[in-house]
């Protein structure tokens, strides 16, 4: 059995079909990469997957647990999923320092206060952004609140790592240092990597397997 | 000179005429040391500034857990009837609180004396009835205070027993009860800075924790903090109106240093007393504004609006649900429910002989509000605009808060009726500076924070893009602000439309606002005009209050489809 289990699934608003019977398996630790033009439902997919957007129809697995079955009635609230996500404007909270933002997961995820610190390093450490704790997400760059994005999402050690256009906002030079972090976490982790973007480029040397989303519906998939 | 620097020149100016100007004319011109010492002195005057300081910070406390908490679940929950229950929840703002202090006296039973406030001793009036109008002025609005207290005695029906519904005898008089019923008031004040600025947040940010907490977790950690200055901004507008009500004091029998300011005034005609008295409150409300710094410190709180759509966060059991609208209920009922019940069992439903006598005041009301209301709104952005993070002027904005609007009132007569500026005193033109003048402060301080959400970038890639700067804001800053604008608006309406203080001593000839035909009405014992009238007012608020609810509920929708 895979370790992710679409089975489906769809969901509309407001009358209008916007995922349709999409079903993926994906396994264990690998990178998956869906490549779709904008509007075609991407990031609706995404959202299903963390339970923040609840599908219509069809049932959804993770390592062997039903998170969502339309027939039988289970939803699993986002957060006892663990599952991360690296929004494609980031999200970051205004309010909250670089710091805060690994602290707010750090005790969501019930780690004693003593040893946070330790942890924030370690986390801030691994996006190359030592000593900006004190940094507010106004105070940072594209590409540092990209990394403090995805430094917020495996703080959380997530199962599973969603990453919502990770790569349409940055240049050339920060997208390939994107790449590296995600093919570092990839191999120091091993999470299990998902993907969204509008690109082809985008799939090659990272991603081992692909997906293709046309109007909703996966049209194509298959490994790289 | 740009453009740029003359609007900056222009925005300052008009806030330093119309609102600094007045204020500063009457203390300047009255000052006198010993005064001042005396307060110090005197045990009983110290008291009263404490049971002041009670009442204020009291009602801030209690208005900022009812207003949040009613927008929290409003904003974020699947309760039933939200739009409807949003616009009743406004309700309470507009009926005049000792109307509600009166109401709840009679609802437990409780008798309610006539006030202490002094009436003018008519020896000295006639004495110092020659000074510029002032003191007629004087009169009117110590008339206005033992009218309303008076008049509304005598219809209420005296009770004597208690009532079946209160199980046990309940002690009305004092400043807890106080704290209660202005609460109950002044409330909406911070539910609508609170719920306006949660529909603000961008939606992902609460998504981002909601993968991590529970959706109580996330609002309580997230989403709250990030509207923290806005809800600090709605408690101190609340403690600014708590220490300035006359109305609930004296009917809950409790002395406050701002009935003392008002009896010096009105009772003595001793208006240097009265000034030096009101300095430990503008004191009071100076070490807030710090305190309120501390607490939202220097944290760059920058966000592009991205309108949430209005989603469902937090989903309610059928119990809770029922907890809920329970809750808001109960608000709305003994808030709302009670003072209207009371104001149209006095109306006998004559809406007709009302609008014959009054009609006029509805439109001159009307008018006058609309006018000040979108008028404010220029000087109030390009000063938040301008001024964003300038520390003094965080001071400067609240300074003409300090003065009573009494106070306000006597120095608007001395700057605006004066030689060349005479003709403002004259017409409607002197009730709008009026309000400018006291409720810039307000509109300002409501748009700060949305103000401070808009990053620099967005505006400098406008101006980079070779816009001129008056085309940056109208095409860029004026729609990223339109939360912002729309919220101020309409608290200036609101705070316009319910305005009492000023008409009093500022109607200029054939023009009286509607809360002035009110209480006009009641002196002459017109009970039954004058409630048909109260109520007229409060469905003239809630009318343009349901349009920008549903405004916004639009924009909302429109912003979402285009995003994607
Ligand atoms: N909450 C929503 N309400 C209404 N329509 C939505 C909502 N979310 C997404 N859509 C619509 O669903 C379609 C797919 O959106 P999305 O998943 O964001 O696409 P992508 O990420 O591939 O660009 C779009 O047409 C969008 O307008
Ligand atoms: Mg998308």
């Amino acid at each position: 059995m895979a370790y992710i289990e679409l089975k489906e699934v769809s969901k509309a608003f407001a009358g209008k079909s916007v995922v349709k019977d999409v079903s993926l398996e994906i396994e264990r630790s690998t990178v998956t990469g869906i490549m779709g033009r904008s509007g075609s439902g991407k990031t609706t997919l995404l959202r299903m997957l963390s339970g923040l957007e609840t599908p219509d129809y069809g049932e959804i697995t993770i390592d062997g647990v039903k998170v969502f079955s339309s027939k039988e009635k289970i939803n699993v609230a986002p957060e006892k999923r663990n599952v991360g996500m690296v929004f494609q404007e980031y999200a970051l909270w205004p309010h909250m320092n670089a710091g805060q933002h690994i602290a707010f997961v750090l005790e969501a995820k019930k780690i004693p206060s003593k040893k946070r610190p330790a942890l924030i390093k370690k986390y801030l450490a691994l996006i190359r952004m030592e000593g900006r704790e004190t940094s507010y997400p106004g105070q940072l760059s594209g590409g540092e609140k990209q990394r403090l994005a995805l430094a917020r999402a495996l703080a959380q050690e997530p199962r599973i790592l969603l990453l919502d256009e990770p790569f349409s906002s940055l240049d050339k030079e920060l997208k390939e240092g994107f790449r590296e972090e995600i093919k570092r976490v990839r191999e120091t982790l091993e999470t299990t990597i998902l993907y969204v973007t509008h690109n082809s480029e985008d799939l090659e040397g990272l991603a081992d397997n692909m997906a293709r989303i046309e109007k909703g519906k996966i049209i194509m998939q298959g490994r790289l | 000179m740009s453009s740029r620097s003359w609007l900056k020149i222009i925005a300052i100016t008009s806030f330093l005429i119309l609102s600094v100007l007045p204020v500063a004319y009457m203390y300047v011109s009255s000052f006198n040391l010993s005064r001042y010492t005396w307060i110090f002195e005197d045990v009983r005057q110290q008291h009263m500034f404490e049971t002041t300081m009670i009442l204020g910070l009291g009602t801030a406390l209690l208005c900022i857990l009812l207003g949040v908490s009613i927008a929290v679940l409003l904003e974020y929950t699947d309760i039933p009837f939200k739009s409807c229950l949003s616009v009743l929840v406004i309700v309470s703002l507009l009926i005049p609180p000792y109307i509600m202090g009166i109401s709840f006296l009679s609802f437990i039973g409780k008798n309610w004396v006539t006030s202490e406030i002094k009436e003018p001793n008519p020896e000295v009036a006639s004495m110092v009835r020659r000074d510029r109008g002032i003191t007629n002025s004087a009169m009117n609005a110590a008339a206005l205070q033992n009218t309303l207290l008076n008049k509304t005695a005598v219809t209420m029906p005296p009770v004597q027993q208690k009532p079946w519904y209160i199980p046990y005898n309940i002690d009305p008089y004092n400043v807890q009860w106080a704290i209660v019923i202005l609460s109950l008031a002044l409330f909406p004040i911070v539910f609508l800075l609170t719920s306006f600025a949660l529909r603000n947040i961008d939606e992902r940010m609460i998504d981002a924790a909601l993968l991590l907490r529970k959706p109580l977790g996330a609002i309580w950690r997230v989403s709250l903090p990030m509207v923290l200055p806005q809800i600090l901004v709605g408690g101190l507008i609340v403690y600014i109106f708590a220490i300035s009500e006359l109305g609930v004091p004296s009917v809950m029998r409790v002395d406050t240093t701002t009935m003392e300011v008002f009896n010096h005034f009105t009772g003595f005609f001793d208006i240097s007393q009265a000034l030096a008295l009101t300095v430990p409150l503008a004191f009071s409300i100076a070490v807030l504004i710090l305190a309120a710094q501390l607490i939202i410190g220097k944290k760059p709180f920058f966000t592009v609006p991205s309108a949430a759509e209005g989603r469902v966060i937090l989903k309610l059991g059928k119990a809770q649900k029922a907890l809920g609208l329970g809750y808001i209920f109960a608000v709305i009922a003994v808030s709302s429910a009670m003072p209207l019940g009371i104001l149209l069992y006095n109306s006998g439903l004559a809406v007709l002989p009302a609008l014959e006598k009054a009609g006029d005041s509805i439109l001159n009301s009307l008018f006058l509000s609309i006018f000040c209301s979108t008028l404010i709104l220029v000087p109030s952005f390009f000063i938040a605009y301008f001024y964003k993070g300038v520390k003094w002027m965080d001071y400067l904005i609240l300074a003409p808060l300090i003065a009573p609007s009494a106070a306000l009132g006597i120095g608007m007569i001395g700057v605006w009726n004066n030689g060349y500026t005479a003709f403002v005193y004259g017409s409607f033109l002197v009730l709008a500076f009026g309000y400018l003048a006291r409720f810039l402060p307000f509109t300002i301080k409501t748009l700060e924070p949305f103000m401070a959400q808009v990053p620099a970038s967005v505006e400098e890639s406008g101006r980079l893009a070779g816009a001129s700067f008056t085309k940056t804001v109208s095409g860029i800053l004026a729609p990223l602000l339109k939360p912002g604008l729309l919220t101020a608006w309409l608290i200036a309406f609101i705070l316009c439309m319910r305005e009492l203080d000023l008409s009093v001593m500022l109607t200029p000839p054939g023009f009286q606002t509607l809360p002035n035909r009110i209480f006009t009405l009641y002196h002459y014992g017109d009970i039954r005009t004058s409630s048909v009238l109260s109520l007229f007012l409060v469905a003239i608020v809630v009318v343009p209050y349901i349009a920008i609810v549903f405004m916004s509920n639009a924009s909302k929708w429109h912003t979402s489809n285009s995003k994607k």
